[in-house]
């Protein structure tokens, strides 16, 4: 067997093994609805994860597509980038990938295994690269969503006109300001 | 070497507590302790807030410490304040003594549906302040303990609801599943009178309450500065359709007190609500009135106590007596809904001094408002579409492909379904519905609702958001959909965030701003744009 038919015959097999993964990041109690729940309406995380996956395997075997692999990416990027994950974290999903594709091939011969690897690998790491402008794109986009919010006047609803949480912010950071520039100044003096 | 594998590859993925609320999945969740960290809670209110309220224990305190300075005694009062309430709600009572654990309310939630936080499901959430009346107050729990689902009152529970009570809008949604009708929003705001009882409260919660007791709007607007902003709000009204309007302030004897929520005047995109407002009245020739004094819709009494609520709910009542007003119209606002229509007649009412609210266009009586004396302007609005009392082009609104959010509280807490649908078909010619599991009495909250909509909580926001952004992302992938529109403030402020994160490219708007463009004015001049100024359909391309 080659290694493209392989993705082909084992296809579901990989993927419920990546998303059993992603999924499995999730609090175990909630894992079950979220891989259950097939209403896209009424389970838009485990949907989203679902298919954005799908998306991205089909994207991958069919020669890693930029475009293609983008648009699958960006609604799990989406996901991932609100959070609270750090970096790495969030776009870690990716090479899941690959250890999803090295279970199903235990015990299997398949013929242009070494070269064909090499080729299957480079896209994954592609796509990881990828995944991570994805991210801070999100992260940018996230921010921006948080000035406009600012710049438009509805802070006055959401951080009010005289602004406690600015206020308590700004208090926050001075304190941090202070922190800062005093480990710096002792490091200096050091 | 072994195979690093790919939830490795990240600084700990996974088993681990979770980073947007501390929980960690392997444990039972009682023994799931819950960690404060920046981006995961609203900022604790002020000294000064809590002073102006009176409330206990005014003090500054940090969530994540671990001395949150709480009196003493502080659990002699908490467990006093669940005595106390038991005694005077009877709805608490049943709601704490009657849940199965069906699990019917666990997926419905979409602070569940976003973070997958076990202690986001509903049941669960409520289970939360239920262990705690099961252990002291229920013989089975005060035998049993633990065994029949009891557990003492630790500070560890109090973190446990600070962190977990402010993750609830008290949107309802999951009530609508429940077969007990349990309302899992009283819950929400018996654990948070709860925590005020010891000084645990938010800031922009308590701020606002404090503004709108003051001067009477969330925002602290004096009478002179609301009277310039929709001044200002007449100039460009005067500019986009030629047509000059002069609205009146505090004037005694007009026959309607209008209120709306503060943000409608200030704040974009509710200040073009405002502007629909405008022209609708002087389209009709409304006999009407706003007040400086009490000039808010929100009611963050209901976020804070059922005091709190009386009071802020009490000064518009005051107004209209003041006033000597014949009945009160309402504007686009959410809660401020749900506090009259759920709390105000056994709060302040029934308000017999105001007359049942009969439309003075159309002779419509609003038996429906015949104890509150306050009617929605979607109510109102869609009776004059009814008969037929407008003038409309809904051509100027052909710009908009338009679907509708049900804001939950007029949705759920009044039963007002059918009226923004009327009028928006009869003012716009494009309407797309979201699908049927995320509309009507089953909408999905905006994830930003009581006193939840402040910017450091920014990705929880998101996250709670989540299903809302996903119904409109497939309408607008399927209709083209450009424009969201709602019929409250809170949601006109935080769907627009929530649409410039997850589905650019849709505007949220009031739809009353819709009714304000389809109007066809007497002696108007030729309309080139909409009320943001934005080109028509057809022009400026």
């Amino acid at each position: 067997m080659k290694f493209a038919d392989f993705l082909v015959e084992k296809e579901s097999a990989i993927l419920e093994a990546w998303v059993d993964q992603v999924l499995g990041q999730y609090p175990a109690a909630s894992v079950p609805f979220f891989k259950g729940g097939k209403d896209r309406f009424a389970n838009p995380l485990g949907h989203t994860l679902r298919h954005g996956l799908a998306d991205l395997f089909t994207a991958v075997h069919a020669g890693g597509d930029n475009q293609a692999m983008t648009v699958a990416l960006e609604r799990i990027l989406l996901l991932r980038a609100v959070e609270n994950l750090a970096p790495s974290q969030a776009v870690a999903f990716v090479f899941g990938l690959k250890q999803a594709v090295r279970s199903q091939l235990k015990g299997l011969a398949v013929e242009d295994l070494a070269e064909a690897w090499t080729g299957f690998e480079q896209h994954v790491e592609s796509l990881a690269l990828l995944a991570f402008d994805l991210y801070m794109a999100c992260r940018e986009r996230l921010h921006k969503t948080r000035i406009n919010e600012l710049k438009s006047g509805r802070y006055i609803l959401s951080d009010g006109a005289v602004c406690p949480s600015a206020l308590m912010r700004k208090e926050q950071e001075t304190v941090t300001d202070l922190q800062t520039t005093s480990n710096s100044c002792s490091q200096e003096a050091r | 070497m072994a195979v690093p594998k790919a939830d490795k590859l990240g600084v700990s993925v996974t088993r681990e507590p979770s980073l947007m609320t501390g929980a960690v999945p392997s444990k039972d969740w009682m023994d799931t302790p819950v960690e404060f960290k920046p981006g995961n809670f609203c900022y604790p209110a002020k000294k000064s807030m809590v002073e102006y309220h009176k409330f206990p224990n005014p003090r500054d305190w940090d969530p994540m410490a671990d001395d949150w300075k709480l009196p003493p005694n502080w659990k002699e009062i908490i467990l006093q304040g669940i005595k106390d309430r038991l005694d005077k709600f009877r709805s608490f009572k049943i709601f704490m003594d009657c849940c199965v654990r069906c699990g019917a309310c666990a997926d419905k939630c979409h602070f569940f549906l976003g973070t997958g936080d076990p202690k986001n499901m509903p049941v669960l959430r409520a289970e939360l302040l239920r262990s705690v009346y099961r252990n002291d107050f229920t013989t089975a729990g005060k035998i049993l303990g633990r065994l029949a689902g009891g557990r003492e009152m630790t500070f560890a529970v109090l973190k446990e609801w600070f962190m977990y009570f402010y993750q609830c809008t008290e949107c309802r949604r999951c009530s609508v599943f429940c077969p007990y009708g349990i309302d899992t929003a009283e819950i929400t705001m018996m654990g948070r009178e709860l925590l005020h009882l010891v000084g645990v409260g938010t800031n922009w919660i308590l701020e606002p309450a404090a503004n709108s007791n003051r001067t009477g709007n969330h925002m602290g607007l004096q009478p002179h500065t609301i009277k310039e902003n929709i001044g200002y709000l007449c100039d460009d009204i005067e500019e986009i359709t030629g047509v000059k309007i002069t609205p009146t302030f505090n004037r005694k004897g007009a026959e309607v007190l209008f209120i709306t929520p503060s943000a409608d005047v200030f704040a974009e995109p509710g200040i073009y609500t405002a502007m629909g407002y405008l022209l609708l009245f002087e389209h009709i020739g409304l006999d009407y009135t706003w007040s400086t004094y009490s000039s808010e819709g929100g009611n963050f009494g209901l976020f804070t106590n059922n005091e709190m609520m009386k009071k802020l709910n009490a000064k518009m009542y005051a107004e209209a007596k003041r006033l000597g007003v014949k009945w009160i119209l309402g504007g686009e606002c959410g809660h401020m809904w749900r506090v009259l229509h759920q709390y105000m007649d056994t709060m302040n009412g029934p308000a017999d001094f105001l007359q049942v609210p009969k439309s003075p266009i159309t002779g419509t009586v609003f038996e429906n408002a015949a104890s509150t004396k306050m009617v929605h302007i979607s109510e109102f609005t869609a009776d004059l579409v009814k008969h037929n009392k407008l003038k409309l082009d809904p051509a100027r609104n052909n710009h908009r492909v338009l679907t509708f959010h049900d804001s939950c509280n007029p949705a759920r807490a009044m039963g007002m379904l059918d009226e923004p649908r009327e009028v928006i078909k009869a003012v716009a010619n494009n309407f797309f519905e979201m699908p049927a599991n995320t509309i009507r009495e089953q909408t999905f909250c905006c994830g930003s609702g009581t006193g939840l909509n402040t910017d450091e909580i920014m990705e929880l926001r998101m996250r709670a958001g989540l299903p809302r952004a996903n119904a409109v992302q497939y309408v607008h992938d399927k209709h083209a959909v450009n424009t969201l529109s709602c019929v409250c403030a809170i949601d006109r402020a935080t769907l627009l965030s929530l649409v410039n994160y997850w589905v650019p490219g849709v505007e949220v708007c009031g739809v009353s701003e819709l009714v304000g463009n389809a109007l066809v004015m007497e002696g108007e001049k030729e309309r080139e744009t909409g009320l943001r100024f934005e080109p028509l359909a057809g022009e400026g391309e």
